[in-house]
């Protein structure tokens, strides 16, 4: 639907659908493995009628044109979507609903991760509420961590209406184990019809399982590796506290009057750190310290910033005095030589 | 009666608990007048006390070690007069615990991205919040210059909740900034070293 819509085929396709209606758009660069648009684009639910369905194609069309969604799709290096497709389906007035990913998102691993929770799936996509998770790998195992669910979305009396949930079914899962089979299979046949691992979102409906959309997954992260041990013996072994390996000048640094000395891309070597030290980790390539673990305020800093930390070093700053260069592995905990 | 510290001392153990701040801050930090503050501070940097550095587009006031000396004299000295060590040591060991276990969420947190683990870390907090209330009333009944921890600490919580980096960014004031000032104003006040 590049074109304006034709007000009468729209009025005539709904003719053929009962309401009310889900009008979500569905993104020509959102069927690309590459970048998934979730969640950046619109989606309109409990449209009654052929002008709320004008009005809602109209504003799912603008999504597509919306700074949120082109900031979005120029960082992930996607074509700015200019015509956005729009879909008006049926609203599946589900009892409970979610998503489904073919693969978990999480660790990359072979498994299904399902979420779910009570009433409209748009509670799970939004992230409203902490849904339920359930993890079914290949020997038919469920792995289940039940969510809080604190309230709900339903289309009722014409309307859409967020409610508490009563506190004994937040504590309890929304699906049964046979219930998360069927979701499971159904999500790996929509896999195997589209030959790539899909993320589905799903509603169940006076017992019955509805897919509502089905999309590629991204941004998967692959299981995660530990990168390889650097080449060469470690001069400093200490706790790994923040990823990552970079090279850079050593500058050993005492006391606050050494401050002045570090330079952008330096290896900050210090005793320890407290609140006047932050501003040196903004410059700094990597920090190790003698004191602390991984828990430490130095390490949390270090990772909020992202670079790598080596602490509880032993005895850092006098092995690394004499050193010019050298290589930090936040991964490891290790200090060597640079090559 | 709760103690009022002096002016001077607030705008030196101001620059202790920011690190590294300009004028603005460090007069914010206690709700001292920018103007005057921004004159004390010359005075101290030329008492040698504080120095001012920059780094890229970033500038600020940071203590000297002669400075960090002046103020934890200053402090030790306070909390003589006001016969307030005793109960500032015992809430420093009932902090330690806590410690454990903000510094433990907010590593979760960055370590681990699951919504689950956000969810968990941000109750773990808030179960803090409350016992930093308390912490909070028996070090403001000895020294006023203690209140506002509470306040800030559970406004970073409830906008974390929109937004994760309240938790434990280092450009807003979040829960982990908060924290890690407050074990700053702990270690300075009892004299003591990391």
């Amino acid at each position: 639907m590049l074109d304006d819509p034709d007000p009468d085929e729209v009025a005539q396709a709904m003719a053929r659908l009962t309401g009310p209606f889900a009008v979500r758009s569905s993104g020509l660069a959102e069927d690309t493995a590459a970048a998934s648009f979730a969640g950046q684009l619109e989606t309109v639910l409990g449209v009654v009628g052929v002008d709320q369905a004008l009005a809602a194609i109209a504003t799912c069309r603008a999504s597509g044109r919306s700074s949120r969604a082109r900031a979005y799709a120029s960082r992930m290096q996607a074509p700015v979507e200019s015509h956005v497709p729009v879909i008006v389906q049926q609203l599946v007035p589900a009892d409970l609903a979610g998503v489904a990913f073919t693969q978990d998102p999480r660790s990359g691993a072979r498994a299904v991760a399902i979420e779910a929770a009570w009433g409209l799936g748009e509670s799970v996509v939004s992230g409203r509420v902490v849904p339920d998770a359930f993890t079914l790998v290949d020997g038919g195992e469920i792995e289940t961590t039940t969510g809080s669910k604190a309230t709900r979305l339903d289309h009722r009396e014409g309307a859409l209406r967020r409610t508490a949930v009563a506190a004994a079914d937040r504590r309890r899962p929304v699906l049964s184990a046979e219930q998360a089979r069927e979701v499971a299979e159904a999500a790996l046949r929509a896999e195997a019809v589209h030959g790539t691992v899909v993320d589905v979102e799903w509603a169940i409906a006076g017992g019955t399982l509805w897919l509502l959309q089905v999309r590629p997954i991204t941004g998967v992260i692959g299981p995660r590796e530990r990168p390889e041990a650097p080449v060469g013996d470690a001069i400093v072994q200490g706790v790994g506290a923040s990823p990552g390996r970079v090279s850079g000048r050593v500058r050993v640094v005492r006391d606050l009057d050494g401050f002045g000395a570090v330079e952008p891309g330096d290896v900050l070597v210090c005793r320890t750190t407290d609140p006047a030290w932050t501003p040196l980790f903004g410059i700094a390539a990597a920090v190790v310290t003698e004191t602390g673990g991984a828990l430490s305020h130095a390490a949390i800093v270090a990772r909020e910033l992202g670079i790598p930390a080596v602490v509880g070093a032993d005895g850092a700053r006098a092995r690394l005095a004499g050193m010019e260069w050298v290589v930090v592995d936040g991964d490891h905990g290790t200090v060597s030589s640079a090559p | 009666m709760s103690h009022v510290s002096p002016v001077e001392l607030l705008t030196l153990h101001a620059v202790r608990l920011k690190g590294f701040a300009d004028e603005r801050a460090v007069a914010g930090r206690f709700d001292l007048d920018v103007e005057a503050t921004g004159a004390r501070l010359e005075e101290f940097a030329s008492d040698g006390w504080i120095t001012h550095s920059a780094f890229g587009d970033l500038a600020g006031w940071s203590l000297t070690e002669a400075g960090r000396l002046v103020n934890e004299t200053q402090l030790a000295a306070e909390l003589d007069t006001t016969a307030s060590r005793e109960s500032v040591a015992v809430v420093h060991e009932r902090f330690l615990p806590l410690n454990a276990t903000v510094s433990a969420a907010c590593s979760n947190v960055q370590l681990d991205p699951a919504p689950e683990t956000f969810e968990r870390s941000w109750e773990e907090l808030s179960v803090v919040a409350e016992r930093l209330h308390g912490l909070e009333h028996d070090l403001v009944a000895g020294l006023s210059r203690f209140a506002g921890y509470h306040r800030r600490f559970t406004t970073a919580l409830f906008r974390a909740d929109d937004d994760p980096a309240w938790l434990t960014g280092t450009d807003v004031d979040s829960c982990h900034r908060v924290w890690f000032e407050l074990h700053e104003d702990l270690i300075a006040t009892l004299g003591l070293s990391r």
